[in-house]
């Protein structure tokens, strides 16, 4: 349904698009209708038989208006994308609290940026901001798709809001800081649309390459007539400027705009929202990559995999006093303490009662129980060492280093060392350390190896201390860490890099994290974090998945690729069409040049004909391919280049020969 | 066959065990460090530089170089000019024509300072003794050392490494990119080292070979039914093939039996065309620290050359046409000098090419065409191979997805910009300026028309070899337009390279990665040449249906 719309939209857009105006920008195109222009009018002036003259001229315009209709398609796939994502934005109500504290009703596209909002439970969110003071469970299904709600608060890096999605529970008051209409989502649509659109560098530079290809092929065709001339012989001025469309490299010249827009398009459907042309392209250069170890590269959640009894202790002890720790834990951690003790040495779980429980604090760093007058506690390392001394005073020297040893050996093999410790009221006893695993999320191994071959360093950064850190990054494959990470050491690392002349891509989400995101080549902040660290990124992502990056590599990557295959693509093709036109122009004053009809075209009108058409077709041909893109895998770039080299070069070269064949066969059954 | 293979492999055995040596010392010059000559050479240059006022440390960006280098030829060219118009002071010489004597000297000034020697009249005619010895000889040398100077700026651009600064003492503010500009060198100073420490000393070398083997050296005249006038034909023959000049002492050049008197000159003179060439790419493997990129792009050449040796040599064969050869100088011999002079854009010639069998004119038309990359005329061949490989880093580099980058250099819009202009300036060039003359002359057949496009691009592409004799290399047209195409061919192209220099050297590098595309090995060796053909095939192919290639197709029609 949606699809015979766009089909229908993109027709008619086609026709529009055919004002020179428009086409102004293409100059290749224009150089096409100038041509279908001249030949029409050939055609109408000159009112005796015209010979295949007439169908020329058709397919001239063909050519154009196909070429028209492959840009307009991706505008109107790129559009329906964005249009789904802005269509929640509609219509919505904003209530605005004035300074007076008396509430507002007003349009939510009037709002101003600095408006603070308040939203109940049930209700849109009319704008993007930060929440100033509430809490709330939020439903981002809108944008993401993902149908669990999410947690926004004031304060912190979880406080921006988008538009469009509704808060489910609670009451939330909201900055706004974007004014609506230029809000991410309404930059992304405006660079589909092409309003916005600047070439990038790298089209730029192609551009001038096709503007410099037409150029010669001006002065190669137009010099024909001046030699024919001198050779006695003139030529039809229809068939060279058949000659001259064929050559020209339409083909890149009328699908070049399409897959710019389709690499976009191809971001949207990730659901990442680019702030311009220029970003996506610097995605496909990127050869240094930076990303959050939490999120990115663990889950998030660790695993006990050990206890370690102190010296005298036995494991049973240290076993009961782990498991009771986390008896009422809600957490992940506390909850694999308890499988671990249940599984591994088969303790059971007694009745309490009479329990008291404190969960973990940030204060205290520890979270336990205290039953029946006996507390059992476990937390960070030394904050259990300190515990134990507030009670027993300074533990034996070799007790500790011994402890302090284990802990040790924890940190250095990727985990985090928890102490334990029982408390009956007046004497506290240190009983071990529990050993909890960072859990490497799985497939990623495969996906840094993935990118190893694409040339890419891959970065963590991470608040671990450095042993940590090296191991986790050893057992993901990641190539470097940027241990106990402050914001200075994130900008001054991509400084580094970029000195060096490398391309950095870094995902962040906090406020400390813009300024880092600003300075880096592609900086893509999760929708989740906050408006600063928006403002900085260069694209956003709505998912707030960091390793999205890796997918937005690929498609930078796969619009140069995509653009670099049409074009050899384009010129390859030449070949065939000389071999088609030359001999069917040629032949009738120098008989000798018959013999360069190597394709044994059936006569020199439909060889031309042929050609022309081929021209036209292999633009539908290719639209497909231009929207798809060139399939991307991670590889080195010498087999990247030899698979493409092979496909696009050599296909290049011999595809119109079997083409234009079929096409001559074809009009020959016509006719 | 076997003939040419040996005297190929010959040839390239004496030039590749004395590429090394020679690399080594040429770098050293233009790296200014110490070397034999210098107790010799150190005074004179010193005391040019203090006459000329020329500033010796002094770093010139591109658009200094480059107004530099034009100023350095114009001069050359008012100077050579005024010097053919003032020698009938001394001599009586001009052809009788119905053409303009300013003209005639015109043409020839611009030809011998755009390094193409196209000479339409016969010089012994046309010049006195005096102008071919001060005139021309000099430059010879200069123009030759131009078209080297300007191919090293192009080599440094590649070296320099432009950092980003940025205040350290505010790291979180956002740095702004200053950057240490790092020039190409100082044209000048280039000129004059190039000049007397690499070109002099191999011109003597070669020199005193030629006289060993009998080339005359002195003044006189022969006596006899013609008499011969002597002169420095020696010297002048030494640097005419090692600066790629070509233009001969007397009109049939190299088939004189003074200028290449034995079959010992002629491998001389095949070996001295190639030679500085291959020098060349030797400095460039050691300036960009990485011999095998240079061997990359020698093994593309080398591939082109052997094909069309091996085409040329069965074709011939197989047909038994081996054209109006010198018997003193054999018919294998002089259908290698041919290929390897129109390869090479020497313009040197041993035989009449219009009598080569018709497939071996195509050949050595499609050599000159390819612009005399193919071992380069000395300089701007070596320029625009680099332009085409970067035009080609370009096309293919898109392709695995990555900004294309050559040696660390980004390839972006401004770079192309220039690789656009040089490629739409040469068939501008040559089918443009065909057409011109097709319209100013009456019609004429595909044989004369042949002529015309050969002319036309032996003078764009700075080659000057002619295609047998006609009249219409001599009509005012002609002069003027060839004027025209050696002005593009030689300064638009130049200036094109010295602008892509200039934009490089600002350019900081780019480490090498897994991602990169590889620009050394046989891959990007076949992606370069399969470049190179299809770019030019598509350009000129219309064009050759027209003249050369119905010649070819009615021959295979008479087999």
């Amino acid at each position: 349904m949606g699809w015979i719309r766009i089909f229908l939209i993109s027709l008619l857009k086609a026709l529009w698009k055919l004002n020179p105006w428009t086409l102004r920008q293409n100059p290749i195109l224009l150089m096409v209708l100038c041509g279908a222009i001249y030949s029409t009018w050939i055609v109408i002036s000159i009112p005796q038989d015209q010979g295949i003259n007439t169908q020329l001229a058709g397919w001239l315009w063909a050519t154009v208006l196909i070429a028209n209709f492959c840009e307009a398609m991706a505008e109107g796939r790129g559009k329906a994308q964005a249009q789904f994502l802005k269509q929640s934005q509609e219509n919505l109500q904003a209530c605005v609290i004035l300074e007076n504290g008396e509430l507002n009703l007003i349009p939510a596209h009037q709002l101003l940026v600095g408006d603070i909002v308040r939203v109940q439970a049930g209700e849109l969110i009319p704008g993007d901001g930060d929440i100033v003071s509430g809490i709330a469970a939020i439903d981002e299904s809108s944008i993401t798709g993902e149908s669990d709600p999410v947690i926004r608060e004031s304060g912190g890096d979880r406080s921006s809001v988008t538009a469009g999605t509704r808060v489910l529970s609670d009451s939330i008051d909201a900055r706004i800081t974007t004014k609506p209409g230029e809000t991410a989502i309404d930059k992304m649509i405006a660079l589909v649309e092409g309003t916005q659109r600047q070439p990038t560098p790298n089209e730029r530079a192609l551009r001038y390459l096709l503007f410099a290809l037409t150029g010669i092929f001006v002065v190669v065709v137009g010099s024909l007539p001046f030699y024919t001339r001198y050779l006695g012989s003139p030529l039809d001025n229809v068939l060279l400027i058949a000659l001259f469309v064929t050559l020209i490299p339409t083909t890149i010249g009328g699908l070049l705009s399409a897959i710019g827009i389709a690499g976009m398009n191809r971001l949207l459907k990730i659901n990442v929202l680019a702030m311009s042309g220029r970003s996506v392209e610097a995605a496909g250069d990127v050869d240094v990559m930076m990303f959050d170890k939490t999120g990115t590269v663990t889950t998030g959640a660790r695993r006990a995999v050990a206890f370690y009894p102190a010296p005298g202790v036995e494991m049973e002890e240290l076993v009961n006093a782990c498991a009771m720790s986390s008896i009422f834990d809600e957490t992940g951690e506390g909850k694999s303490i308890l499988e671990l003790a249940k599984v591994e040495y088969a303790w059971e779980t007694p009745i309490v009662e009479n329990h008291t429980y404190t969960p973990f604090s940030a204060a205290t760093r520890m979270s336990g129980i205290e039953v029946d007058g006996t507390s059992f506690f476990k937390g960070a390392d030394r904050k259990i060492v300190e515990f134990v001394q507030s009670y027993a005073g300074p533990l034996p020297e070799d007790f500790l280093s011994a402890y302090l040893d284990q802990s040790h050996v924890i940190s250095k093999e990727g985990g985090t060392p928890l102490g334990v410790v029982r408390h009956d009221g007046k004497v506290a006893h240190l009983l071990g350390l529990i050993f909890l695993k960072d859990q490497i999320k799985s497939g990623l191994k495969q996906k840094f190896t993935q990118l190893k071959r694409m040339g890419i360093r891959t970065v963590m950064i991470t608040g671990d201390n450095e042993i940590t850190a090296q191991v986790i990054a050893q057992e993901a494959g990641i190539d470097d860490v940027i241990p106990q990470a402050t914001p200075t050491d994130k900008l001054s690392y991509i400084h580094k890099w970029q000195e060096m002349g490398h391309n950095v891509a870094m995902c962040g989400d906090g406020t400390n994290d813009a300024p880092a995101l600003a300075q880096a080549d592609v900086g893509i902040a999760m929708n989740t974090g906050t408006a600063a660290a928006k403002e900085a990124a260069n694209m956003i992502d709505l998912d707030s998945d960091p390793t999205k990056i890796i997918a937005v590599v690929a498609v930078g990557k796969q619009m140069l690729m995509t653009r670099g295959a049409l074009t050899t693509f384009s010129v390859a093709n030449d070949v065939a069409k000389y071999f088609a036109i030359i001999p069917a122009l040629f032949s009738p004053f120098i008989p000798a040049l018959g013999r360069l009809n190597v394709m044994q075209l059936s006569s020199p009108q439909y060889a031309i004909l042929s050609a022309v058409i081929f021209n036209a077709l292999i633009l539908v041909a290719l639209l497909p391919l231009a929207l798809r893109g060139v399939k991307f895998k991670p590889a080195p770039a010498a087999k990247t280049l030899r698979h493409n080299v092979l496909i696009y070069g050599l296909g290049g070269v011999i595809a119109p020969f079997a083409g234009i064949k079929v096409i001559d066969l074809l009009l020959k059954a016509l006719s | 066959m076997v003939k040419i293979f040996l005297l190929l492999s010959g040839i390239f055995l004496v030039c590749g065990v004395l590429m090394r040596p020679v690399g080594r010392y040429f770098w050293n010059v233009l790296m200014r460090q110490r070397t034999l000559l210098d107790g010799f050479l150190d005074p004179i240059a010193t005391t040019i530089y203090q006459i000329c006022h020329i500033p010796v440390h002094h770093d010139q960006k591109w658009g200094e170089y480059l107004s530099s280098m034009l100023i350095f030829n114009g001069c050359g060219f008012v100077f050579l000019f005024l010097l053919f118009q003032t020698q009938h002071f001394f001599e009586n010489q001009c052809p009788v024509t119905d053409v303009p004597c300013w003209l005639i000297h015109l043409n020839l000034a611009m030809s011998y300072v755009s390094n193409t020697n196209w000479q339409p009249f016969a010089p012994e005619q046309t010049l006195s003794t005096f102008s071919l010895m001060v005139g021309v000889g000099t430059q010879y040398f200069l123009s030759a050392a131009s078209g080297i100077a300007v191919a090293i700026a192009f080599v440094r651009s590649f070296k320099t490494n432009q950092q980003i600064l940025y205040d350290q003492t505010h790291p979180d503010d956002i740095p702004t990119q200053k950057y240490h500009e790092r020039y190409l060198g100082n044209f000048w100073v280039d000129i004059v080292r190039i000049t007397l420490w690499f070109l002099l000393p191999c011109a003597v070398f070669v020199g005193c070979i030629y006289v060993i083997l009998g080339v005359p050296q002195g003044w006189g005249t022969l006596p006899g039914l013609n008499p011969l006038t002597l002169g420095p034909i020696a010297s002048l023959e030494s640097i005419k093939i090692l600066g790629s000049n070509g233009g001969g002492y007397f009109e049939a050049n190299s088939a004189h039996p003074f200028e290449n008197p034995s079959s010992a000159t002629h491998f001389l003179q095949m070996v001295s065309m190639i030679f500085i060439p291959m020098v060349l790419f030797e400095v460039f493997g050691r300036k960009i620290t990485d011999s095998r990129h240079a061997y990359t792009l020698l093994i593309s050449l080398f591939c082109i050359l052997i094909f069309s040796v091996v085409v040329s040599g069965w074709i011939s064969g197989h047909a038994d046409i081996w054209g109006a050869y010198e018997a003193r100088l054999g018919a294998h011999g002089s259908l290698l000098f041919s290929i390897l002079t129109n390869s090479s854009g020497c313009g040197a010639t041993c035989m009449d090419h219009s009598t080569l069998h018709p497939v071996v004119q195509l050949i050595l038309v499609c050599k000159m065409m390819l612009g005399a990359i193919d071992f380069g005329s000395v300089g701007s061949g070596f320029c625009l191979l680099i332009s085409y490989v970067i035009l080609t880093v370009f096309l293919t580099g898109l392709m695995v997805g990555r900004t294309p980058e050559y040696l660390g250099k980004k390839i972006e819009a401004p770079e192309i910009r220039m690789i656009v202009l040089i490629i739409l300036l040469t068939p501008l060039s040559i089918l443009g300026l065909s057409a011109c003359l097709c319209y100013l002359s009456p019609t004429g057949d595909i044989r004369s028309f042949s002529r015309i496009v050969y002319m036309l691009i032996s003078t764009t592409s700075n080659n000057g070899s002619a295609l047998g004799e006609s009249g219409i290399y001599t009509t005012q047209a002609a002069l003027w337009i060839t004027n025209i195409a050696m002005l593009m061919g030689r300064y638009g192209v130049l200036s094109a390279v010295l602008c892509i220099a200039g934009s490089f050297s600002k350019k900081m590098k780019i480490p090498r990665s897994n991602a990169t595309l590889p620009t050394r090995g046989l891959l990007f060796a076949s992606l370069l040449i399969g470049t190179i053909l299809i770019c030019n095939g598509l350009i000129y192919f219309p064009v050759l249906c027209l003249s050369f290639i119905p010649d070819v197709l009615s021959i295979a029609v008479v087999e």
